[in-house]
């Protein structure tokens, strides 16, 4: 029995399994990047069909639309109908002594890698149809992940939430996307920032500190959220 | 089955006329992408100064003019002479293929009796010829 | 395996077509007002044409399934929309990288350019329809009317620079009248169309007989004494009395 339980993964070991089996269900089913992602280009060339086209004004408004479709539809990915556990995998999970908290922190680091993709996947279809003002961009790489972290805690947040309700996704994005405008205002005001040459730091903090503060707030509601399903 | 049938046809044929209506109408004059000199002139009440549309056209010979910030030319409706045309100042760089006699596409508004672009496309047309084998344009 | 999916003549044929298309598109002469960025044509027409082939064949062969109800009609139509989804979306890439320098602008608001991505994004679903239908009847029966409905698109696409005043050059050769091109260059497009229509045959097969052996492994049965899920699972065993 105790060489059992010495040989069980410790919580690191099993988040990344939990991850990884997220991202095998992805790879299988294709919501997230194959439909998802499509949806979020059609998303960005409508809106200069619906504007008209003016090229200066496009250019101003590009990444901000960039961004807002990254949220919106990025809270779709995080909602993803691979991302719901049935009653009998939350069942055997329980039994195998994994913690909610360890369960959702799986879940959150494979939206995060999703979510990454994701912005990955769009940021040339905007570059492309808008053609905005790139000076800035030493900042994406730092940017993206701290992007993508926070909206993926947001979303495993929402998705625990809403679990087995019927307007689930209406519902979870409902959630989330309010409390996700600190993370939109963060990134199109970095690149602002450093288009006009200041030091953006404020603004990557206040997106630094919303994801820690999601973070906190999922670890603490993990077994509350675990004892109600 | 028949009723059905009915509905159908009627169905297919309001279609129809309504394609039609939408085809030859109007409002296809308004879904252009880009209005020629001649339309330009001839609807100048309707664009105020200011107010932004796409003007395309062909560039003039020994027109262009090198401004400090951009390019002064005339583009006109078509290649002859005496054809319809509007002086244009755009600032900002001339794309890549730019010159006398290509056609172009320019964004921009009314600025009294000249247009003053700040985006420019180039145009080409669906003729692909060597260099050395003569044609129309020098 | 690769040989029983892609075949050996037409893989060769395929090659030497496709190296012949390429040492022609880099002896044919420049363009008169474009230069050497002309040559992209000899890409990206065959790639746009390839598009509309391969939705034409998806159009086909979705009638052909609706008229006769049977498998590899579907086959050949999910296998020409992958291949047409693919081309669409090269002709759009080398579009954006020639129209950079010759347009001035990687993407514009002109109706052909737009109409093309609609149509990419299209397929695009159809292929998402396909993948998230489980059972084979019902996936190919509504991939089969959805494959004749979302073709209005290409005729869209092909009169676009016609109806609609563009940016973007009309045809060149499909056309009523002569070409207006440079004969040499007339022929060395018409011979890289022919490689690539080559090119989309094999890559067509390819696919086709990859699915139907798909198919096959679907439907076979367990074999005797096999575990049922790897070695995770132990089928129940009865204790003799």
């Amino acid at each position: 029995m105790t060489h059992a339980l010495s040989a069980a993964p410790g919580p690191v070991r099993q988040c990344v399994e939990l991850a990884r089996k997220d991202l095998r269900l992805e790879l299988r089913a294709g919501e997230a990047l194959l439909v998802t992602a499509p949806f979020g280009a059609v998303a960005l060339l409508l809106v200069p069909l619906a504007v008209g086209s003016d090229t200066p004004l496009l250019r101003q408004v590009g990444p901000g639309l960039y961004w807002v479709v990254v949220l919106l539809f990025g809270v779709l990915v995080a909602l993803r109908q691979s991302a719901v556990d049935d009653p009998a995998q939350l069942a055997v999970l329980r039994l195998c002594g994994v913690h909610p908290a360890v369960r959702l922190a799986g879940r959150a680091a494979a939206n995060t890698v999703l979510l990454l993709a994701f912005e990955l996947l769009l940021a040339p279809v905007a570059v492309v149809l808008y053609d905005p003002d790139l000076s800035g961009w030493p900042w994406l790489p730092l940017l993206l992940p701290l992007v993508a972290v926070g909206l993926a805690v947001l979303g495993t947040l929402a998705g625990a939430l809403a679990h087995g309700l019927a307007g689930r996704t209406t519902l979870g994005s409902l959630l989330v996307v309010p409390v996700a405008a600190p993370l939109v205002v963060g990134a199109t005001q970095t690149m602002d920032a450093a288009r006009y040459g200041r030091q953006p730091w404020a603004w990557l903090l206040l997106v630094l500190t919303v994801d820690l503060l999601v973070t906190v707030a999922l670890g603490l509601a993990a077994r509350q959220l675990e004892e109600s399903a | 089955m028949k009723r059905y049938r009915l509905l159908a046809f009627s169905g297919v044929g309001v279609v129809a006329i309504l394609a039609g209506v939408l085809f030859f109408g109007n409002l296809n004059d308004n879904l252009v992408y880009y209005l020629t000199p001649q339309e330009a002139l001839d609807q100048r009440a309707d664009f105020p100064d200011g107010r932004r549309f796409q003007l395309g056209g062909f560039v003039e010979k020994d027109t262009v003019v090198r401004t400090q910030d951009g390019l002064r030319f005339v583009v006109a409706s078509g290649t002859e002479p005496g054809s319809p045309s509007v002086t244009v100042e755009h600032h900002g760089a001339p794309a890549q293929l730019f010159q006398a006699g290509i056609g172009v596409v320019l964004e921009g508004s009314w600025q009294g009796g000249e247009f003053v672009s700040d985006t420019m496309k180039v145009k080409h047309d669906e003729n692909y010829q060597p260099p050395d084998s003569g044609g129309d344009t020098p | 395996m690769s040989r029983i999916l892609f075949g050996r003549r037409l893989t060769i044929a395929v090659a030497v077509a496709l190296s012949a298309g390429l040492v022609a598109a880099m002896l044919a002469p420049p363009d008169r007002v474009q230069g050497n960025l002309q040559r992209l044509m000899y890409i990206h027409v065959p790639a746009a044409w390839l598009a509309y082939l391969s939705f034409a064949v998806t159009l086909g062969s979705s009638v052909a399934w609706l008229w006769r109800r049977q498998m590899r009609y579907d086959r050949v139509a999910a296998a020409s929309a992958e291949v047409g989804v693919f081309f669409t979306g090269l002709a759009i890439a080398l579009g954006s990288i020639w129209g950079k320098p010759t347009w001035g602008v990687w993407w514009t608001w002109d109706p052909r350019v737009v109409t093309t991505a609609v149509m990419f994004f299209v397929y695009l679903g159809y292929l998402a329809l396909r993948r998230a239908t489980l059972d084979p009847t019902a996936r190919a029966r509504r991939s089969a009317v959805f494959g004749v409905v979302a073709f209005v698109q290409v005729p869209i696409v092909h009169m676009s620079v016609v109806w609609w005043r563009a940016l973007h050059q009309p045809p060149t050769v499909l056309k009523p009248g002569d070409p207006s091109i440079d004969h040499v260059m007339l022929a060395t497009l018409l011979l890289n169309v022919l490689a690539f229509t080559l090119l989309y045959l094999l890559l067509l097969r390819a696919r086709t007989r990859l699915a139907a052996v798909e198919e096959e492994l679907e439907t076979a049965p367990l074999g005797e004494g096999q575990e049922l899920a790897g070695s995770a699972v132990l089928a129940p065993r009865l204790e003799r009395s």
